[in-house]
This record gives structure tokens, sequence and C-alpha cells, in this order.
């Protein structure tokens, strides 16, 4: 019998003029020591289920129909004061972002220990003890002490580990994680993913992995529910979903991943439009709308979860995928766009812009009257790079590595402490007046629109403001240049008149792509343009930009955490490492053959949507966490969490030399392989020739640059 | 993927189920912030009072008249009747008309500094808070200065200095009412600046004047308006005040604190026509205010709109 079984269990929140259906029918089931992974777009149900097991629904949320099973009790029919044994004792759940979730009043050992207080009934001193234990169970480094820490005084990791503690303390039954790891780095991420799998096995829980990310979930997931308007709409065990996906929309998922389009060098395929509004849902099937494949007969009918077999179960008129749907089945080419198209590739030119040892430090004072400096923060140190005309350099690297740094530097929103920006003959990061003059060349796109456009103002003023500005011609031809680029950038005219907030998320990154069209830029640097946005959608934002660099002859500078959305869109890929640009070259070579430990590491530690991949990793990854920037290692910056760091790694400074006629070109000692044109099979961490005594470092770097 | 059934038959989808086009027209900040306006009932009374209020101080004397000029020894403190509805002053004018005066001049007045004190504080703020170092420390610093100063001597020397007058009194009660306001915006200010829609100006060119006035004051909007209300009321309020303790506007011209004052001297003697009428406007006034204020602040706070 599984552990948790949920039957037709419907969820209802009602508003002041509507009722959303936000859970229609949702049947799944959890058996002890296996991982569910619910999966889904933003919107389609996958929290909410996840609320209804715990009854923590939003004001005015019901469960109105179903049943939810946990060993055979139904959770459904309990009163509130038994319900609240069950959360905490039973289930324990963490949260997104644990600093809103933890209180940062108490220290985590007290938090810890009152929910420990409260289930068994123990006193404060066997309660700390407790939560110690759990602590050093959770991997927190020496627990002891932690445990009278306060949440600011932790690190994300470190805090999301507290509340995976919080969550266990009692070793409950079932584990809910609910986007455990959306708020942390990737090399965190894999860190957490790792430590729930394996407190899972050793308490042999029932752990529901909700996210948004097919990567986090191919290696982790044993069974996999696909949620789509508040429905399941495909359910199997997670070899067999990746494999062979049944439903249009899991396969249009997968379609969307960049990673799949930088392999077979195609267009990414996007779901077109939005999930439907759940305060009507829609009478046929809910996905139909979207569906490339659907019929006249889908809008009408609603498809039931069935299949072959009760293991792989679907809910589609027409499925796709192995088993042929009918015999009457003819081939046809599809009426919509689909992923076969070639990623369009644009002429690369002349270098725009070159950066030459840029320096920024922000510096740390104290004292409100006489500021003095006491320290400073080392965020972009010695970086120097190229980028060609109609070229896409893709930066990447962990939150604070200061790839951030470097596009604000580029566009003048910092001043830089020293080096140059070379952009047409002048040097931008010395020349004040230099930099009011180009303004126009150099356009920012900002991570979250939204944010980035006044809440104010319609989005007609909101794309006019740069013209009015600059004083582009008059105002009839502001507004012309204003529709052409929201035709440009595919939304209707109509919606000129929108305030930004009734937007999409990726209609608002579309807005945002025109504004820094609107003065016909030569560089556009685009900061995690689409890290806010569901995969269905990141893919139309990408194929946009793609397609509006080879129409303008575009370079962009696309800085991003997420590899593969880089390697999608890049020529070339530089990595930074806490204000160091440790490795770059061009975007195949360097994933394919990293030189740099750090480089390699990234690629280890970012999932792959490829169950065979990722439990094939097991091991591999950086360790550790960020060091400090206001004191950041001497010599290789790296070396304090790199697998072959020397005692030379600590003294000198590893210079950025050449490792391909390429231009590929990395800064580390002792590097993953040698110089070498053809670029053979990357050697492994422990056969890297590692010199025993400093008289050999020459050699070392000679022959790599040799 | 490559086997299909026959797609011509499926209807092209639309961009409403698409979501392209939202199905309802787009509505204004302003109108969605009327619904959640419209939703707080206290609200929606304290305005009709408000309207009645006005139209009885503004338009009333139009359609009444009374002896308000001529002091006429045979009626003097008559209870309400017909001819007098609310009785007669120590002069035997007619108190009716008197109330319907106050409450013109103590609106005209309640407004007038009220809106001075909204716009000065509004620009001052908005100005401190944009530029930031040390010009926001001296700003921040004069008004500090003028809190602590004991604002009543100051009235009493502007009063004996330039006259009663309702504009000097305007003047006096603004242009020392907009210390608070000043604070709340300059602290929006400061939020609104690090925002990345004003980074956008900045990038693009744009200069302080232009963010100021674009960004930065109408996001500011909210806080502002809402303290408007609130500082009308003060006005009123303050007003009445100056004028209970004597330092109000001339006569004859007389604001409800006046009438009120003039009230509480007779009280003991029963005449309670001259007490209750001009108190319960005054309260009535800076009440509805307050609750309009209050219910506008909900309006303004975008989390509670409804698309």
């Amino acid at each position: 019998m599984p552990l948790l079984e949920l039957k037709d269990v419907r969820t209802e929140i009602r508003l002041k003029r509507s009722t959303v259906h936000a859970l229609d029918g949702v049947t799944l089931s959890v058996e002890a020591g296996q991982t569910l992974g619910v999966v889904g777009e933003s919107g389609c149900g996958k929290t909410m289920t996840a609320m209804s097991i715990m009854r923590l629904l939003p004001n005015g949320g019901a469960v109105t129909g179903g049943e939810i099973l946990l060993g055979g009790r139904d959770l459904t029919a309990l009163t509130e004061a038994e319900m609240a044994k069950v959360r905490g004792n039973d289930i324990g759940m963490i949260f997104q972002d644990p600093m809103t979730s933890l209180n940062p009043t108490m220290t985590i050992g007290r938090q810890i220990s009152e929910s420990v207080r409260i289930h068994r009934g123990v006193g404060r001193k066997e309660a700390h003890a407790r939560a110690v234990e759990v602590l050093s169970l959770v991997g927190m480094p020496s627990p002891q002490r932690r445990a009278l820490d306060y949440p600011h005084q932790l690190s994300g990791g470190m805090r999301q580990r507290a509340m995976i503690g919080m969550a266990l303390a009692n070793e409950p039954k079932l584990l809910i994680a609910d986007e455990p790891t959306t708020a942390l780095d990737v090399t965190v991420q894999k860190q957490i993913l790792e430590l729930i799998e394996s407190i899972k096995e050793r308490l042999g829980m029932a752990v529901i992995l909700v996210t948004h990310d097919l990567g986090v979930i191919a290696g982790r997931a044993d069974k996999i529910a696909v949620m789509y308007a508040g429905r399941v709409v495909e359910t199997t065990n997670t070899e067999t979903l990746y494999a062979n996906p049944r439903h249009p929309y899991t396969e249009a998922l997968f379609d969307s991943l960049p990673e799949r389009g930088a392999e077979s060098g195609t267009k990414l395929y996007s779901i077109p439009g939005l999930p439907p509004d759940l305060t009507e849902p829609p009478a046929g099937c809910r996905f139909a709308a979207r569906c490339r494949y659907a019929q006249a007969s889908c809008r009408e009918q609603d498809p039931q979860l069935t299949g072959e077999t009760s293991e792989h179960q679907y809910a589609c008129f027409f499925p796709v995928g192995e088993v042929e749907r009918s015999a009457k089945a003819v081939p046809v080419t599809l009426t919509e766009e689909t992923s076969a198209e070639a990623i369009p590739q644009s002429q690369i030119g002349e270098p725009l812009l070159t950066v030459r040892n840029l320096v920024k430090d922000y510096p740390i004072t104290a004292g409100a009257v006489l500021r003095r400096k006491i320290g400073a923060v080392s965020a972009v140190a010695d970086v120097s790079f190229t980028i060609y005309q109609g070229e896409t350099l893709g930066l990447v690297g962990e939150s604070g590595c200061g790839k951030t740094t470097v596009g604000k530097l580029l566009v003048g929103l910092e001043d830089a402490t020293a080096g140059e920006i070379g952009y047409g003959g002048r040097d931008l990061a010395a020349d004040k007046h230099a930099r009011g003059a180009v303004r126009r060349e150099i356009q920012l796109m900002f991570q979250d629109s939204y944010a980035a456009m006044n809440p104010r103002m319609r989005v007609r003023s909101v794309l006019r403001e740069p013209l009015d500005i600059q004083k582009v011609g008059d105002k009839a031809s502001r507004d012309k240049r204003i529709a052409e680029l929201f035709d440009q950038v595919g939304l209707p005219r109509t919606a000129l008149e929108r305030y930004p907030h009734e937007f999409s998320g990726g209609q608002r990154q579309r807005v945002g792509l025109a504004r820094a069209l609107t003065l016909a830029p030569k560089l556009i640097v685009a900061d995690e343009p689409v890290s806010a946005l569901d995969v269905s959608i990141q893919s139309q934002v990408l194929n946009l930009m793609k397609d509006l660099q080879v129409e303008f002859g575009l370079s962009y500078l696309f800085i991003s955490h997420d590899l593969s959305v880089v390697r999608y869109l890049s020529d070339r890929i530089g990595v930074m490492y806490l204000g160091k640009l440790v490795e770059i070259g061009p975007a195949e070579s360097v994933y394919a053959n990293p030189v740099h430990h750090y480089t390699r590491g990234l690629l280890d530690t970012i999932p792959v949507a490829d169950p065979a991949v990722e439990k094939a990793k097991e091991d591999k990854g950086i360790v550790g966490e960020l060091p400090s920037a206001i004191d950041p290692p001497s010599g290789c910056r790296f070396r304090t969490r790199c697998p072959a760091a020397q005692s030379l790694c600590a003294e000198q400074e590893p210079p950025l030399v050449e490792f391909g006629t390429n231009g590929h070109l990395a800064a580390c000692h002792f590097p993953l392989r040698r110089f070498d044109g053809d670029a053979g099979e990357p050697a492994a961490v422990g056969e890297v020739v590692l010199p025993s005594q400093p008289d050999a470092i020459d050699d070392a770097t000679e022959s790599t640059t040799a | 993927m490559a086997i299909l059934e026959d797609t011509s038959s499926a209807p092209e989808p639309t961009a409403v189920e698409l979501g392209l086009e939202s199905a309802a027209n787009p509505r204004s900040m302003f109108a969605r912030g009327w619904e959640v306006f419209a939703e707080n009932k206290l609200a929606l009374v304290s305005l009709v009072v408000l309207i009645v209020i006005a139209g009885f101080g503004y338009l009333g004397p139009f359609f009444y008249h009374g002896n308000v000029t001529v002091v006429n020894p045979d009626d003097v403190t008559m209870a309400p009747s017909a001819a007098h509805p609310l009785g007669t002053d120590q002069y035997g004018l007619d108190f009716l008309e008197q109330l319907m005066r106050g409450t013109a001049t103590s609106l005209d007045v309640g407004l007038a500094a009220g809106l001075i004190a909204a716009v000065v504080g509004a620009f001052y703020g908005a100005v401190a808070g944009y530029a930031g170092g040390w010009l926001d420390s001296l700003m921040m610093r004069i008004i500090d200065a003028f809190m602590s100063f004991p604002l009543i001597f100051a009235l009493i020397y502007i009063n004996t200095v330039y006259g009663r007058s309702q504009l000097t009194l305007i003047m006096e009660i603004g242009f020392t009412s907009w210390f608070g306001i000043t604070r709340l915006v300059r602290g929006e200010a400061l939020a609104i600046k690090v925002r990345d829609y004003v980074a956008a100006s900045k990038m693009m060119g744009g200069r302080s004047t232009r963010i100021i006035y674009k960004h930065i004051l109408p996001n500011a909007i909210g806080t502002s308006i809402v303290n408007t209300t609130f500082s009308i009321a003060d006005a009123v309020f303050a007003l009445s005040v100056l004028s209970f303790i004597g330092l109000g506007l001339q006569a004859p011209t007389a604001d409800l604190g006046g009438l009120l004052d003039t009230g509480t001297q007779y009280a003991s003697q029963g005449y309670w026509w001259l007490v209750y009428p001009p108190a319960v406007v005054i309260i009535a006034i800076i009440m509805a205010f307050n609750i309009i204020g209050d219910a506008l602040r909900d309006a303004f706070e975008t989390r509670l709109q409804k698309r």
C-alpha cells in the first residue's frame, strides 16, 4: 500500500468575485522510500498539491473533494487540531526561500527544538540536544556552534540545511520539498539535492519533490507526475517519461529545453501562449489551445488519465511517442513552428568592444559622518575580453562572481576602479563624455523587466522614454518606431496602452527587449534575461533574441548562471569565478573540453534533463560555498574549492594563457588538459601531472603555453 | 512525432485563448483603485458626509438667508425656532447662516493649507531622498530644526506681525505642517531610486529632474495623496485650535473653531445650539478625511487591486 495516496483531490480558492479551481481531480501516490517528482509550468497546481496535503492553503482555499490518504488515514477528515499533529510530525516540508521561512529573531537551534518540544513533549535540554543531532545529520559544519546562530548569520545553503533539519527533526514519514533549490546557486543546489536523497535512504522516507526544473528531477525522482492546469496530465517512472513522453505537453516541455537545441543545432520549440485561467477552465482538454496536435474534438471532450499500462498514464486523445496511435495515422507536416528549423547564424565581424584589465572594488565604509574606508569588496578583478560584431559572448558563474558587475560597468551604471573599456577608439572607463556619446549604442536588458519598468507608466511611454531622452525625431516618428518595435518582438500593437503588470513574464521580457532595441544599439548586455521564466516561455525569448541578432547584426553580452542557456545562445563563453575570468573560449570548446577545474565542476553540477546522465554523475561537482570577496583567497581564487589545488596555487596567481588555436584561454596552474589544437578527451582530475616541487612550476606553465 | 493525424481540422487558437490578449479591457490604475476604495463602506459614507458638509457650507447660503450683519438686541441667544433653525448668538445674529459661512471658511483654509503642505512636502522630500548624501542630510536637519521649535510661538509672532487674514493663516498653517509628508516621501524616494527602472532611465541618459518628475513623484503619489487628506484634516483642526485660543481669523470672519469658542463662553447658561453644531461639524470633517485617507492607502496598495 502506498504511504500517501491522493484520490481525485479537488481544491478551490474562493476569491471575492470568482473561484479558482486550483486542483481539479488530482490522483497521485508515493510509496515509502520513493521520490515522486512533480513538474509543470508555474501556475499549474504543483505547489497547490503540496499545500493541499499539508492543509496550508491560502485564504479562502479548501479541499472540496476527494481523499488524501496518509498511511490509510484520510487527512481531509481530520480536525484542525489533529492536522497540526500530522504537520511536522508525520509530514515535513521544505520551502523555496529559507530566509523568509525562518524566524529571524530566533536561533536556528531554538527553531528546531521548538518543533521537537511541541511534537515529542520533551524538555528544553533534550530538545536542544536533538536539534544539534539533526543539524549534524543535515551536514551542518560544527553543529554545536551553528545551533546558536541566527538565520542571517548563515549562508543560503546552510539556511536551507537548517530548514531541512527542522522538517526532519521528528523523523517524518513524508517529506515535501517545494522548489527546495530554486533560490540557491547551482553548486549548492547539487549539495542540497544530494543531502535530501541520502537522508531519504537513511530514514526510509517518501519524498515529494516539486520543481519546474526538468534537470533537477531527472536524477532524483523515481516517479514523475507532470501537471498542467490543476491536473496530472502524465505520470510514469522517470526513465520512461524522459525516453518516451506520451502527452504533447510533456513533449513540448522537453523540446523547449535549451540543451536540446544546442545539441541538435536547431531552434527551440516554444509552447505558444499561457496556461488557461483556472477560474473558468476550458471545457475540453485544457492544453488544447496551446497544443500543436490539437483536433476539433480536443476542445469538446475532456481526456481522462489512461494508458496501455497502469505504469504509464496520460490524459490525451492523440498521444505522441512510441505506441502507434491508430492504424490510419498519416504523416503530415506540422502547421505550427517546430524544432526542425536551424538556429540562425549571424555574421561575426570586427572587434566591437575591448575590455582590458577591468577592476571594480566596492569600498566598505564605517562611521556615519566621516566615512572611513575599512576594506573593499573585490567584485571584478583584472578581467579582459573582447566582444566582436554580431557575436554573443556568454558570461557564466555563480551568484557573486562579478558577472552582473561587468555588465553594469559596460553600460555605465557603475564606474570602473581601474582598467579600460575600449569602444570605437575611445575608453569608456576613463572618458565620461565618451560614455554619454555611446549611451545609445550599448543597452541593457534587465533580469526582471517588471522591476525595470515604471509601474505607473503605460508601455507606450516606457518604450518612448529612451527616444524622448535622446530627443530622437518628432512625436509621430517616435510613435511609429515604437509600433514597429512591438511588431518585431511579436506583441500586438493594442497592448501598447497597457501597464507593465498587465503582461505575463514572457511578454514583459519581450517589452524589455523592445526597449533595449529602441535606440538601435550595437551591443545589448542581457543580464539573466530568462532566468525568471518558465522553460516553455524561456525558449520564446531566446529564439526572439537570436532572430533579432541576425536581423540587426547585434552583439550580445549574455550573462547567466545557467550554462545550458548560455551554450544555446552563445558563440563564445566566458566563465567567471569570484571576480576573475578563469576561462574563455568558443562555446563548444568550453563545453566539451573545459580546461579549468571550475568550469568542469560547473558542467558536472548543472542538472541535465536526462536520467541516465544524471544518475551516472554521482560524486562529481564543486564542493563548499563561494568564499567572501572582501578577503579573497590569495593566488588562484578557486583554490579553496579546487580538487587539484597545490601550495603553488596559494602563492601565485595563474595567468590567462592559450589552450587552443581557436582562442580558448584559461587561468590554471594545473589544467585539465594541455594545449591542444584538436582538443582530445579531457583528462580526469586524478591523472593530471601534478608537480610536487616548486621548481617544476615553470615547466608546467611553459609546457602549457608552448 | 513524425506521424500525425491530419491537423487541418484543428481550429486556430485565438489570441485570447493563448493569453496574448486579455479578455477584459485594460483598466487604469485609478479605476482599479476606486474598486478597492468602494469596498470600504465606511469610506463611502465619509465621502458622502464630506460632500454634504461641503454643500452645506458653499451652497447653503444660496438657499438660506439669515441675519448675520445687523446686531439685533431683541433676538439675542434665542433657542432654535422656525425663524432661526439653529437659534441666534449673543448679538442676535442667525447661527445657521454663521455655521454655513464658518464651515466654508474652515474648508477653504484647510484645503488650501493642506495642499500647500502636500506639494511643498512632496517636492522637498523627493529632492532630498533622490539626491542623498550630504544634501539629503542638510535638508533633513533643517526639518529637524523646524520640528524641534514650538510652533505656537512662531504662529503668535506671525499673527502679530502680519495680521490674521485668511491668506496669512493659510500660509502659516501650510508652511508649518509639511514636515511629516516630507519625511514619508523622502523614505519612498530612497526606496524608489534604487529600483531598476530608475537605473534604466539613467542608463538612457535621463537627467535628475526627469527622474524626479517621471519616476520618483508618480510612484510616491500614493503616499502623497493619502497624507494630503490627513494634512487637510490637520489643517482644519489647527485652524480651529488657533481660533479657539483667540489667534484665528479676524472678526467678522469666523471659522468653526471661532464659533465654538464663542459658544463655549455661553455653555454654562445652557445655550447648547451654540456649542454642539460647530463641534459636530469639526469632528465630522476631521473624521471623514481621516477615514478617506485610510481607504486611499488601501486603494493605492497595488497588491489589493484586482485586474
